[in-house]
C-alpha cells in the first residue's frame, strides 16, 4: 500500500482508506472494509456542513486502530479553523468509529455532520479484474441501522451502520449538532460486515468466538524475544515486524483445529496461502514458534485427498490458496481452497522437520505422519510428470488455474536467457532443492520418531540420486551457473535468476560449485547493492520494475542468506542481510513485497515496486530469518549452537527470552574482534 | 472430480459413509453432526477418533454441529458435481451450519466423499 493510504487489519479483516480516514475508492482500487475477500464498504467520506475536511496529521500506533485529526478548511492559509474533528477507528467485526467535534471558538456553532456510506460488495477477484456483479444491490434503513446488502441466489451478504443519534437515509448518515462555546461532542458509529443465509446471521469462522483477539502494541512485543543493539534501524525494524505478524494471522473459515495462520499480504492476500505461510513460519521459527505448529496443523487438514482438475488438486498435495469470496462460492474462481503450488508439498515436510529441530515437539511430528507420508508419495507419484525425474507442473484447470506453481508464478517468469518463454510442463531449480531437503529431513524423522528406518532410506537414496542428476542435468558449465528450470521439451531454461539461492539453502550443490554460484549472487549482475535480484541484469527478460524478473524481494534474500550460511560463507550473507535491513529504513521500517532492482548507487534509495503489498507476511518475516543468520543460530539436538557474524553497521545485538525447549535464552553476538558471543541459560 | 462414487440419494450416502469404517484423516476428531435432509429424513453421523458410524432419527444428544440441505444439495456435494464441496456451499449458503466450526471444518473431507481409487496409501506406524 502506498504512503497515502491508512491500513487497520486484524487477519482477513482489514481497512484501507485514504490520510483522512476516507474511503473513496473506484471499481478497482482496493480501498474500503474488506472482509472474508469480499469488501463491505466502498464509501465512507465525511463531510463538515458539505466541506471534506483537511487532515492534520494521523496516528496509526496499533495494528487494528487508526486516529485521524482534521480540521474543516478555511481556504486561507493564515486563517485558524474554529473546529477539530477526530475520527478514532478501530477493527470490531468490522470496525468501530468514534467521532469527536471540539468547538474551539467562543460562540456556539451549528454543524451538520455526515457520512456518506455504500458498498459494491466486490469480490476482491473483482476489484483486481475490474469484474461486474452478478447479483442484486440493495440498501435499507431498518430501525436504529442502515442495512446495505447484496444477494445472488443463496449468497447473502450485509452491512449494518449502526449509529445512536444519527438520522439515517439510504445513502449515510447525519449528525446535527449545536456546539456551545469551547464545547465538545462525541459519538460512536459501528459498522458490521455480516454473512448470512436465509435471512439469519451466520458464523464461518472460530474467530467469532474467540474473546480477545486485539493485542496492543506493548504486549505483543512482550511476547516475542526482547532485542537490544547498537544499531537503531535494526531494533525498529524487528519491533515492526513483529507487530505485522501478529497482525496478520487469522482464524480461516470453516478449517478443523484451532488453525491461526498469517494471511499472505495487504491488501490483495489476505487470505491462506501454503508456500507464504511455510515460509513466513520458518523465518519466524525461533521467535513465534507457535504460528508454524499451527500453521502445519492448517495446511495438513487440507491436503488434497483426490484428483481435481479445476482446482489442480492431487491427493497429498499441499494447498496453494484458500479464499472464501463470492466467485469461489459461485466456482468461478478455484481457490476453495486451490492447489496449484508445486513447491508446497515439499515445502510443508521441510517445515515439519525444522519446526521439530527448533521445538523438539515429538508429538506434532508424530501426528502428522500420515499427512507427511502422503505428501511424499505426492512427491514421487503425482509430481513428475513427464517422468525425467524432476518435479514439474503444468495446470490441470486451463482457464483459471495459475501457469506458473513456483513462488514466481507471473506467466512470464520463467524464461530463456534470450526473454523467449519456456515451455510446460517446467521443473523449475529451486522446487529440484527443496524435495531434495524434504526427502533428507522426512528421513531423520522416519528414522527418529516413526521408526521407519526402511523408509528412511529410501528416502536417503532418493534424495542422494536426485543431488547427482542435479548437479548434472541442471549445470550450465558455460555459463557457471544452475539453470532457472527445464522446460517441457526437456531443454535448460538458462537464464541467471536468484533461485539458485534456493538451492543453497536445501544444500543440494555440490561443493565444486558452490563458489562460481556465490560469485553469481554477489555479482553486480545479480546484487543491486540492497539485495539479490530475481533475475540478473542483462538477461532478456531482465527488468527492474518486473515483479519477478528483476526485482528485489526480502523474503528471497532472507533465504539465499541463510543458504550462504550453510556453506559458510558468512560474509557474503551479513552482506545481503546488511543490504535488506538498510532498505528497510526507507519504507518507515516495514519491508514491503519488493523493490525495484535499480542499482543502489544509481538511485541512493530502494524504489517500491507499484503494486507491492504491505504489510506482506514474508516480507515481514525477513528481518527476523535475517537475525536468527546473523546470529548464526542453528539448532543441534537439545543445544542451540550460536557463532554470530554481524555486518559492519552491527557492533553488537542481544536477543533475551527465545523460546528454547520449554524454557527461553538469551543470546549475544559482536562483531569479529569483540568479546566471544555469550549464551546463558534461563 | 475423478471415480467420484455413485450416490443418488441422501439414504445412499449415509450408507456409503457407514461403509467406510475408518478414516486416518479424522484421527484427531470426535463428536457427532446430525444432518436433516430436508423432505427425507435426519442422520446423524459419529466420528470417535476416524471411526466413523451413522445412525438415522435425530440425535439423542446434543451434537457438536448440524448441517441442514435439500436432497439434491447433499448428492451434488457427495459427488463434487459441478466443483461443490462443503466450503463453497457453506459459505454460498445453501447449506445451513451450525456448531463448532473446527468440527465441520474436518467433516469437508466427506464432502465430497474421497475417492477410492485415488486415496493415499500412506500408513501411520506410531502411534497417533
Amino acid at each position: 500500500m502506498t504512503a497515502n493510504t491508512i491500513s487497520i487489519l486484524e487477519g482477513s479483516t482489514f481497512v484501507v482508506s485514504d490520510r483522512r480516514g476516507d474511503v473513496d475508492s473506484s471499481p478497482t482500487e482496493p480501498q474500503g472494509l474488506f472482509d472474508g475477500d469480499t469488501r463491505f464498504l466502498s464509501r465512507w467520506v465525511l463531510t463538515v456542513n458539505g466541506v471534506r475536511p483537511t487532515v492534520l496529521s494521523t496516528d496509526n500506533v496499533e495494528y487494528y486502530s487508526a486516529r485521524f485529526f482534521l480540521a474543516p478548511t478555511t481556504g486561507t492559509t493564515y486563517v485558524d479553523a474554529d473546529l477539530s474533528v477526530m475520527r478514532l477507528r478501530q477493527m470490531a467485526r468490522g470496525f468501530e468509529e468514534e467521532l469527536r467535534v471540539l468547538n474551539h471558538s467562543d460562540k456556539p456553532v451549528d454543524i451538520v455532520l455526515r457520512l456518506e456510506a455504500a458498498a459494491d460488495f466486490a469480490d476482491l477477484f473483482e476489484v483486481k479484474d475490474a469484474l461486474q456483479k452478478k447479483g442484486r444491490l440493495y440498501h435499507r434503513v431498518d430501525g436504529d441501522k442502515l442495512v446495505l446488502g447484496y444477494q445472488r441466489e443463496t449468497w447473502n451478504r450485509e452491512t449494518w451502520i449502526v449509529a445512536p443519534g444519527a438520522e439515517l437515509d439510504e445513502l449515510g448518515i447525519t449528525y446535527r449538532l449545536r456546539l456551545e462555546p469551547h464545547g465538545s461532542w462525541r459519538s460512536k458509529v459501528e459498522v458490521r460486515a455480516q454473512a448470512l443465509v436465509a435471512g439469519a446471521p451466520i458464523q464461518l469462522a472460530r474467530e467469532k468466538n474467540e474473546a480477545r483477539r486485539q493485542i496492543k502494541v506493548d504486549e505483543i512485543l512482550a511476547l516475542a524475544p526482547a532485542l537490544r543493539t547498537d544499531f537503531l534501524p535494526l531494533r525498529q525494524t524487528y519491533e515492526r515486524s513483529v507487530i505485522d505478524v501478529v497482525a496478520l494471522r487469522f482464524f480461516p473459515a470453516l478449517t478443523p483445529g484451532r488453525a491461526i495462520l498469517p494471511a499472505a499480504g495487504l491488501p490483495w492476500f489476505m487470505a491462506g496461502f501454503g508456500r507464504d505461510s511455510i515460509f513466513t513460519s520458518l523465518q519466524t521459527l525461533p521467535f513465534l514458534p507457535d504460528l508454524a505448529r499451527t500453521t502445519l496443523r492448517y495446511l495438513a487438514a487440507w491436503q488434497g485427498t483426490t484428483i481435481d482438475d479445476f482446482r489442480d488438486e492431487e491427493p497429498g498435495k499441499v494447498l496453494h490458496e484458500a479464499r472464501s469470496g463470492e466467485m469461489c462460492a459461485f466456482r468461478e474462481r478455484p481457490h476453495s481452497p486451490y492447489y496449484g503450488a508445486c513447491d508446497a508439498t515439499p515445502l510443508f515436510l521441510v517445515l515439519l522437520d525444522e519446526y521439530h529441530q527448533w521445538t523438539g515437539d515429538d508429538a506434532l511430528v508424530r501426528d502428522l505422519e500420515f499427512e507427511a507420508r502422503a505428501a511424499l508419495e505426492w512427491i514421487d507419484k503425482y509430481g513428475d510428470r513427464n517422468g525425467d525425474g524432476y518435479v514439474d507442473y503444468e495446470r490441470r484447470n486451463t482457464d483459471t488455474g495459475l501457469e506458473n506453481q513456483c513462488w514466481k508464478d507471473s506467466w512470464n517468469s520463467i524464461v530463456f536467457a534470450d526473454g523467449t518463454l519456456s515451455r510446460l510442463p517446467r521443473a523449475t531449480c529451486e522446487i529440484q532443492g527443496y524435495v531434495y531437503d524434504a526427502k533428507m529431513r522426512a528421513a531423520r524423522l522416519a528414522r527418529t520418531l516413526w521408526k521407519d528406518a526402511k523408509l528412511a532410506d529410501e528416502l536417503e537414496a532418493s534424495a542422494g540420486a536426485l543431488r547427482r542428476r542435479f548437479n548434472r542435468d541442471y549445470w550450465m558449465e558455460e555459463r557457471g551457473c544452475f539453470a532457472l528450470a527445464r522446460d517441457g521439451d526437456g531443454r535448460v531454461v538458462d537464464s541467471i535468476t536468484s533461485n539458485v539461492g534456493h538451492l543453497l539453502w536445501s544444500g543440494i550443490v555440490e561443493d565444486d560449485k558452490v563458489d562460481r554460484v556465490v560469485k553469481h549472487l554477489m555479482g553486480e549482475k545479480l546484487f543491486s547493492g540492497w539485495g539479490v535480484r530475481t533475475m540478473a541484469a542483462g538477461e532478456g527478460a531482465y527488468n527492474p520494475i518486473g515483479y519477478h524478473v528483476g526485482t528485489v524481494w526480502p523474503f528471497d534474500n532472507s533465504i539465499i542468506a541463510l543458504g550462504l550460511n550453510r556453506y559458510g560463507y558468512r560474509e557474503e550473507s551479513s552482506r545481503i542481510a546488511s543490504g535488506i535491513l538498510q532498505a528497510a529504513r526507507y519504507f518507515d521500517y516495514r519491508l514491503p513485497e519488493a523493490f525495484a532492482g535499480y542499482e543502489r548507487d544509481e538511485t541512493r534509495f530502494p524504489v517500491e515496486y507499484p503494486t507491492a503489498c504491505s504489510p506482506q507476511a514474508w516480507s515481514t518475516g525477513a528481518p527476523l530469518l535475517f537475525l536468527r543468520t546473523m546470529m548464526g543460530l542453528e539448532p543441534r539436538g537439545d543445544r542451540l549452537l550460536v557463532d554470530a557474524a554481524l555486518p559492519p553497521e552491527i557492533g553488537w545485538l542481544e536477543l533475551r527470552g527465545l523460546p528454547w525447549r520449554g524454557g527461553t535464552i538469551d543470546v549475544a553476538g559482536r562483531r569479529s574482534g569483540g568479546p566471544s558471543p555469550a549464551m546463558r541459560a534461563r | 472430480m475423478k471415480n467420484a462414487p455413485n450416490v443418488d440419494s441422501a439414504r445412499s450416502y449415509f450408507e456409503h459413509i457407514a461403509t467406510l469404517g475408518h478414516e486416518p484423516r479424522l484421527a484427531r476428531v470426535q463428536g457427532d453432526c446430525e444432518f436433516e435432509v430436508e423432505g427425507t429424513a435426519t442422520w446423524v453421523l459419529h466420528v470417535a477418533h476416524g471411526d466413523i458410524s451413522v445412525t438415522e432419527g435425530p440425535s439423542t444428544a446434543t451434537p457438536l454441529a448440524k448441517l441442514r440441505c435439500s436432497e439434491p444439495m447433499l448428492v451434488r456435494l457427495a459427488r463434487g458435481q459441478d466443483h461443490e464441496n462443503l466450503f463453497t456451499a457453506a459459505i454460498r449458503g445453501a447449506v445451513e451450519i451450525h456448531g463448532e466450526i473446527p468440527f465441520l471444518g474436518a467433516l469437508q473431507m466427506l464432502l465430497p466423499l474421497p475417492c477410492v481409487e485415488d486415496a493415499p496409501h500412506a500408513k501411520r506406524t506410531s502411534a497417533p
